[in-house]
C-alpha cells in the first residue's frame, strides 16, 4: 500500500524517459500547436497515473499509453484542435503546382480527421505495427489497413488535384 | 490482378509485407497500368513526407519535472497583456479587492432600488386607486335620472330652441308674467345669459353620464332641476339655471370631453363641439345663467 504512489511517480518518470519524446511529438503532429501538445501530454500523463494498470497490459506498455494517447488527442482535437481558416483553405485549393502542394504538405496532412492523422503517423512516422495501432485506436487491423488506404488516396487526391 | 485488387493491397505493397505470388502479380500490374503505377509513386512520396516530418522533442522542463511542469503558453506569448506581467499576488489582491467592491456596492445599492421600486409601484397603485375611485364616482352619478319629456324649466317653453334665433315675442310675455309672478325677487329681465352647448357624439348616455361627473364636480346641486338631463327625440338636453362662476368651468370641461371623446371634425359646418351665449329676455335670478347643453346623436 505504502509503495503504490512511489510506484505511480516511478511509472510516470519511466513513461516520460521512454515515450516522452514520442508522446510529445505525437501530441504536437495530431493538435499543430505546442500549448495544446502541452495540455495534452499532461493530461496523458495524469490520466496514466490515474488509470490502475491492469495486468494484461503489462506486457504491452506501449499500446496501453497510446490507446490513452489516442483517446486525449481525439478530444483535445475536438476541443482545441487547429482548424484551417477559410483563407487557408481557398489557398490550398488554388495552389496549382504539385511541386508547392507537397512543400504545404503539413497542411494537406491536417485537413484529414484527427483519427486518420494519428493513424498515418503511428503507421508511417513511428513505424509501429498494425496489432499495437490496432489496440490503441481501438480498431481491427483490416479496418486500419482500409483506413490508411483511404486516407493516403484522400491527401493524394488533394496534393497532385485529381479531384 | 486487376487495379481494384491491387487498390485492396496497396496498404500491405507499400508495408513490403506483400510476399510470393501476390507480390509477382502487383508487380506485373504496376509495370501494365500506368495509373496505378503514378497513384503507387503518389503513395509513397506521401509516405516519405509523413516519416521525413520534423520530431518535436519533449522539452527538458517536462523531462525533469513531469508531475509539475508548467504550460508553456507560446502561442499566446504575444497577446500578454501588461496585466499578466504584473506578479500573481498583486494582481489577485487588486482584483480580490475589485471583486469585493462590487459585491459590497450591489449589497449597498440593492436596498436604495428597492425603494425606488416600491415608489414605482405605490405611484402605479395611486394611479389604479384614483381610476377606481373615478369610476366609483360615476357609477354613483347615476343616481341622477334620466327624465323623459320636458325639463321643468321648459314647462312652459319649447325645448328644442337652442339654435341662435330663440327669442321669440312670446318670451317677452312670459316676462312679463314672470314679473308679476316673482314679484319681490331680483329679477333683472333682458340682462340674463343663456350658455348653450352642443355636443355631437355617437354615445350621447355614455357622455350624459361624463357630464353628470362634471357638475357633480362643480358643486351644483343635485336636486337642481334638469340636473340628470332629459332625453329628447335626437338626443339628450340638459337645462338647468346655475351660478354664473360655474359657466366658464362647464365650458372648460365640455370642450375637454369632447376632445376626449375624440369625435371627428368632418366638416366646417359638423363641429363636434359647438357653443353659444345669448340674452334672454326671459327672467333668470340675478347671478345666475341659464345653462344648455345638448349631446346630439350623430
Amino acid at each position: 500500500m505504502t509503495n503504490q504512489p512511489q510506484l505511480k511517480s516511478n511509472l510516470i518518470e519511466r513513461v516520460v524517459q521512454i515515450y516522452g519524446d514520442m508522446l510529445f511529438d505525437f501530441c504536437h503532429s495530431v493538435l499543430w500547436s505546442q500549448s495544446n501538445a502541452h495540455l495534452a501530454f499532461r493530461s496523458i500523463l495524469k490520466e496514466i497515473k490515474k488509470q490502475k494498470r491492469t495486468h494484461s497490459y503489462n506486457n504491452y506498455e506501449r499500446p496501453w499509453i497510446l490507446k490513452i494517447a489516442c483517446e486525449k488527442l481525439r478530444s483535445q482535437a475536438r476541443k482545441h484542435g487547429r482548424r484551417l481558416t477559410p483563407s487557408e483553405q481557398i489557398m490550398l485549393d488554388a495552389t496549382l503546382k504539385t511541386d508547392v502542394r507537397l512543400k504545404q504538405f503539413d497542411s494537406y496532412f491536417h485537413r484529414l480527421s484527427s483519427d486518420d492523422q494519428m493513424l498515418l503517423l503511428l503507421r508511417d512516422k513511428y513505424g509501429l505495427p498494425y496489432n499495437e495501432i490496432a489496440a490503441a485506436m481501438q480498431l481491427p487491423e483490416g479496418s486500419l489497413k482500409v483506413k490508411r488506404q483511404q486516407a493516403l488516396r484522400t491527401l493524394e487526391d488533394w496534393v497532385w488535384n485529381r479531384t | 490482378m486487376n487495379c481494384f485488387e491491387w487498390q485492396n493491397r496497396v496498404s500491405d505493397y507499400l508495408d513490403g509485407v506483400l510476399i510470393g505470388a501476390s507480390r509477382k502479380e502487383a508487380d506485373e500490374h504496376l509495370e501494365n497500368c500506368k495509373e496505378c503505377s503514378d497513384r503507387y509513386n503518389h503513395y509513397r512520396s506521401i509516405v516519405n513526407s509523413i516519416s521525413a516530418m520534423p520530431r518535436t522533442f519533449l522539452p527538458v522542463a517536462i523531462r525533469k519535472a513531469p508531475h509539475s511542469f508548467s504550460i508553456v503558453r507560446s502561442d499566446a506569448s504575444l497577446s500578454r497583456s501588461k496585466w499578466e506581467r504584473i506578479p500573481w499576488f498583486i494582481r489577485s489582491s487588486v482584483e480580490g479587492l475589485g471583486i469585493a467592491f462590487i459585491i459590497l456596492f450591489i449589497i449597498a445599492m440593492v436596498p436604495k432600488i428597492r425603494t425606488i421600486y416600491e415608489k414605482s409601484m405605490e405611484r402605479r397603485l395611486d394611479i389604479f386607486t384614483a381610476e377606481e375611485t373615478l369610476d366609483a364616482q360615476t357609477e354613483s352619478y347615476d343616481v341622477a335620472k334620466l327624465v323623459r319629456g320636458k325639463n321643468v324649466l321648459d314647462a312652459n317653453e319649447q325645448a328644442n330652441d337652442f339654435d341662435g334665433e330663440f327669442a321669440d315675442d312670446n318670451d317677452e310675455d312670459e316676462v312679463e308674467s314672470h314679473e308679476t309672478e316673482r314679484a319681490g325677487t331680483q329679477i333683472r329681465v333682458g340682462n340674463a345669459e343663456i350658455w348653450r352647448f352642443v355636443l355631437k357624439t355617437d354615445s350621447p348616455h355614455e357622455l350624459r353620464l361624463k357630464i353628470v361627473a362634471i357638475l357633480t364636480d362643480l358643486r351644483i346641486p343635485k336636486d337642481t332641476p334638469g340636473f340628470g338631463g332629459v332625453e329628447a327625440p335626437g338626443g339628450i338636453q340638459f337645462d338647468m339655471i346655475v351660478q354664473k362662476s360655474t359657466v366658464p368651468g362647464i365650458k372648460q370641461n365640455l370642450q375637454r370631453l369632447s376632445k376626449q371623446s375624440g369625435a371627428q371634425k368632418v366638416s366646417p359646418i359638423n363641429e363636434p363641439f359647438t357653443w353659444y351665449k345669448n340674452k334672454s329676455k326671459r327672467p333668470i335670478p340675478s347671478g345666475k345663467s341659464r345653462v344648455v347643453i345638448w349631446l346630439s346623436q350623430m
